[in-house]
């Protein structure tokens, strides 16, 4: 996706807001809009990952150490953060903002029903992350090559896993989008959980 | 929790939708527009709740805290994973 599409969602979302439309209050039989958007992109997430050509049975021993040591920097990265941000905002929803590892559509999502202000944090938040890591990556590819892959979160499967694989190569391409799977898969299982706690 | 499980079975479902779906191309690049479309309308929500709340006030404080959460959490992603792979690794080739 392009930033100036999601740009122009945002502000068509926010002048429709303005006008007193808040279309998250629309509801079908008790579930609200948000959770249908995101029950649907997960579903669409799932069929993607199905039809996708990846062959994970390629992987070798070391890169299945390394996207496990990868996955799990970007977690205690994100969490370290987080514990910053609650010590500097005083609000706990920052610690969700920051573990959004780049995926702002379903971070966002998932905040706005709690705290809107959080929510629009998280969304711009994670659309930097993923920029950071589309503009970053080549620059740090000479020396970092594999550890820069945790800057782009869940997005190294997707928006900037073309980045990662011409830059990084096949066996780093690999990696990443495994990296990226990983945080997908369990990032809506740490964000729900640790929302029931708050 | 419900959600949660609500959530992880639209993964699970959809993945079988996808194993039962045929791969082509044109199947991957209906996926592909369908999930473009979902984003953007969860977007254009979140905005629209954004928009109603006067929350928008505050720009200047939201981008400057995005900002700092962005920089903070990349930042000691890519520290833990260096050192982490340097020490488990053993190799600082492969950084």
């Amino acid at each position: 996706m392009k930033y100036w599409e999601v740009l122009i969602a945002l502000i068509i979302g926010i002048i429709i807001g303005i006008l007193g439309v808040d279309l998250s209050n629309f509801s079908f039989s008790g579930f609200s809009m948000i959770d249908i958007l995101l029950v649907c992109l997960l579903l669409l997430i799932g069929v993607d990952f199905a039809l996708s050509d990846v062959n994970f049975r390629s992987l070798s021993k070391n890169s299945v150490k390394f996207i496990t040591i990868l996955v799990i920097s970007t977690y205690l990265g994100a969490a370290l953060a987080g514990y910053i941000a609650v010590y500097f905002f005083n609000d706990y929803y920052a610690l969700i903002a920051t573990l959004g590892c780049g995926w702002y559509s379903y971070t966002s999502a998932t905040l706005v029903r709690y705290s809107v202000y959080w929510g629009s944090v998280a969304l711009i938040a994670n659309i930097l992350r993923e920029i950071a890591c589309i503009m970053l990556y080549p620059a740090l590819n000479k020396k970092l090559k594999i550890s820069a892959i945790t800057i782009g979160g869940a997005t190294t499967m997707d928006t900037s896993f073309p980045v990662i694989s011409s830059f990084g190569g096949k066996d780093v391409a690999l990696i990443a989008f495994a990296h990226g799977l990983i945080i997908t898969l369990t990032l809506p299982i740490i964000i729900e959980t640790l929302l029931s706690f708050i | 929790m419900m959600y949660v499980f609500l959530l992880i079975a639209a993964l699970v479902v959809g993945f079988f939708i996808g194993k039962i779906l045929k791969k082509s191309e044109n199947a991957t690049k209906i996926v592909n527009s369908t999930t473009k479309l979902a984003v953007i309308a969860l977007i254009i929500v979140v905005g629209s709740k954004f928009g109603a709340s006067g929350v928008f006030r505050e720009g200047f404080e939201i981008i400057l805290r995005s900002g700092f959460i962005a920089l903070l959490s990349s930042t000691l992603a890519i520290i833990i994973s260096v050192v982490l792979l340097r020490t488990l690794t053993r190799r600082s080739d492969m950084l």
